[in-house]
């Protein structure tokens, strides 16, 4: 029983640094910003409790409407994304010659930092930028495409970066996962008469399941809290139509420091992100024996 | 039912080296062919340019009357059984077992009576429904041979299918597929390092040593008339003693030889060798008795080692003269020398091979095959 108890009291012992951090840095801000979230708080005064004043301030505010409905929107990156980032994944994971280069510079996006893709990007998208040139050199358009400044498509054109950003990444994942299905059970799909396609979509697809489920959680939780992107190529404009969740959170937090406000509408994102986590491990988990 | 026809088969990698060096082989229909050999020896690549999952490099593979080197793999009538079973894990047994029937699109009712009647066959019948990490390494085994079964190949391939299973389960599985072989009468060729697996299975033995093979044959021919000191080395456990010698005269009586460390030995046989010719005596372990004096014929020893195996008793000891180690057994009933005992070793004449200096058995030596 006492060698019971000092092996117990070990493991919280090595568990401790750990707890520690955890409490300082991920349990004591989202108890904290919970408490915020019901009361008005300025950094300056002491918060004052509000109730759900915050949250019908919220819901009554059409541009945070507006940035939940951006943010759903937002979601169409996570199939784009998965579907790119398998076929890249499956792409690589031949052994051409020079593979190694191809798979170094599709993750060269990930490690790139976010002011670099900003001008990288805001260069493209210019009127007088890459693409724009490349479409009028191809006879495609005669006035150049404002990507960032037509209020129809600068979400998407945000979107394509975001895509652009995370494919490295998540093809990195699905490569890791494709490279533990054993080639002894494609072989045998061989023999058993499965041409590529079959291959790929009764072999590959199933057994990346649990691999799709990490990625596809990651990149919904990505999508719904989008928010660099748009705060270094349009800042959530133009006239407000690349306003997401988070940015909303940002506008009235950091700059109007009506944390209240802010958090609430944190709040209310964490609550979507469970339910979309949740209803990823409902529909792709991979059923036991 | 097929015949297969190895004509000149070779294989080189690109860029890389030949590992198979021009393979000719004829297995017969029906037949259990056991390819084995050290590894890296090329048995199982051979086996896998005969699966199709390798490209021909040249030379002819034929299957029935059809030369199939282009043939894809699925199309050549073959099924194989991998070592690491290679089930599909997310399916269930049944899907497993009926996935190439599915592919092939034929009708539901009629895999299902596949799939049930190979189930029943290999006592599989309860696990249909369970997915492979649910099942023991014994039971995996038979899903996998399950699933060639269904498929009712003109030849089946093992691919070392047994050797991820422990001893007692190994026994079982090896007199389960002789007894599957027998019920379905249908080309076999099982690839094997384990020389037990070998001569207890196969019909034939082809023993592979650096891609080539070496000899063909059955398991007691193989073992009595190895044509050369790789295949005599290779078979039967524990291995043949091979003893450096020279050949001093032949007479009419027979051949005497010259052991290292001065011990004369005369040979029934006649041999076509110069006199001073170096050679190898080879003689198997139960081919040696042992006596506490000096004889003719005998070799002087001092015993290093006895090993009790229970049913018999392994005894090494070192001859006088010579670097090597003689291996013998006895039956454990027998009394066996002590350690660091003088023991006289006395091979039987006439079971004795040798071997000329480049390895090759000479004609006559050995023991007589029916």
């Amino acid at each position: 029983m006492a060698h019971s108890r000092k092996a117990t009291l070990t493991a919280y012992l090595f568990l401790t640094p750990a707890m520690v951090l955890l409490l300082a840095f991920a349990f004591w801000p989202v108890g904290f910003g919970s408490y915020i979230a019901f009361t008005q708080y300025n950094l300056i005064d002491a918060p004052v409790w509000v109730g759900l004043e915050n949250f019908r301030e919220l819901f009554d505010d059409e541009l945070f409407i507006g940035s939940l409905k951006n943010s759903a929107l937002y979601l169409i990156v996570v199939p784009v994304i998965q579907v790119l980032a398998i076929l890249l994944a499956v792409l690589v994971n031949n052994n051409l010659p020079g593979i190694k280069f191809f798979r170094a510079a599709y993750y060269l996006p990930v490690v790139t930092t976010v002011s670099v893709i900003g001008i990288i990007w805001n260069f493209m998208y210019n009127d007088d930028g890459a693409l724009n040139a490349i479409l009028r050199w191809l006879h495609l358009i005669n006035e150049p495409i404002g990507f960032l400044t037509d209020d129809r498509i600068a979400l998407f054109a945000v979107m394509f970066v975001t895509i652009w950003r995370g494919l490295g990444w998540y093809m990195v994942l699905y490569l890791a996962g494709l490279q533990a299905i054993s080639a002894d059970v494609y072989e045998a799909a061989t023999l058993d008469g499965a041409n590529a396609w079959q291959k790929f979509w009764r072999i590959t697809v199933p057994l990346l399941l649990p691999t799709i489920l990490l990625c596809s959680i990651m990149s919904m939780l990505a999508a719904v809290k989008a928010f660099e992107e748009v705060q270094i190529m349009t800042q959530g404009g133009p006239f407000q139509s690349t306003y997401t969740a988070l940015y909303y959170a940002y506008e009235f937090g950091i700059k109007s420091l009506n944390f209240g406000r802010a958090l609430a509408a944190s709040l209310v994102m964490s609550v979507i992100c469970m339910l979309l986590a949740w209803l990823n491990f409902r529909y792709l988990q991979p059923k036991n024996p | 039912m097929a015949e297969l026809k190895l004509k000149n088969l070779q294989k080189t990698y690109e860029d890389g080296p030949t590992v198979i060096h021009g393979i000719d082989l004829d297995i017969r229909d029906g037949e259990f062919m056991v390819f084995v050999g050290p590894s890296g020896c090329g048995k199982t690549t051979t086996l896998r340019m005969i699966a199709g999952l390798e490209d021909i490099s040249g030379g002819d593979l034929s299957i029935g009357q059809r030369r199939v080197n282009d043939v894809p793999a699925a199309k050549r009538g073959v099924a194989m059984v991998f070592q690491s079973y290679a089930l599909y894990p997310h399916m269930t047994v049944r899907e497993n077992m009926g996935f190439g029937l599915k592919l092939a699109k034929k009708p539901k009712a009629e895999i299902n009576e596949a799939v049930e009647r190979a189930a029943q066959v290999l006592q599989i019948t309860h696990l249909l429904e369970r997915k492979p990490k649910a099942l023991s390494g014994g039971q995996r085994q038979r899903v996998a041979i399950g699933r060639a079964i269904v498929r009712k190949p003109d030849v089946f391939l093992f691919d070392e299918p047994l050797s991820n299973l422990d001893a007692s389960l190994r026994v079982q599985m090896r007199i389960e597929l002789a007894k599957l072989h027998k019920d379905l009468a249908t080309t076999m060729i099982y690839v094997t390092h384990d020389q037990v697996e070998a001569m207890t299975l196969g019909d034939r033995i082809a023993v592979f040593n650096g891609g080539r093979i070496e000899q063909v044959g059955t398991p007691l021919e193989l073992y009595q008339q190895p044509a050369n000191q790789f295949v005599a080395g290779f078979l039967g456990s524990p291995k043949m003693n091979f003893l450096p010698a020279q050949l001093r005269s032949g007479s009419n009586s027979g051949s005497d030889i010259v052991l290292a460390g001065n011990t004369s030995i005369t040979l029934p046989q006649q041999y076509r060798l110069q006199s001073g010719s170096p050679i190898t005596l080879g003689v198997r372990p139960e081919h040696i008795a042992w006596q506490g004096q000096a004889e003719d014929n005998a070799i002087p020893a001092s015993v290093d080692l006895v090993e009790h195996l229970g049913g018999e008793q392994i005894i090494y000891a070192r001859a006088d003269g010579m670097d090597t180690q003689i291996a013998f057994s006895l039956p454990s009933k027998e009394t066996a020398p002590h350690r660091g005992e003088r023991v006289w070793l006395k091979p039987e004449l006439a079971a004795c091979h040798l071997f000329d200096a480049a390895g090759l058995a000479l004609p006559g030596s050995g023991q007589p095959y029916p």
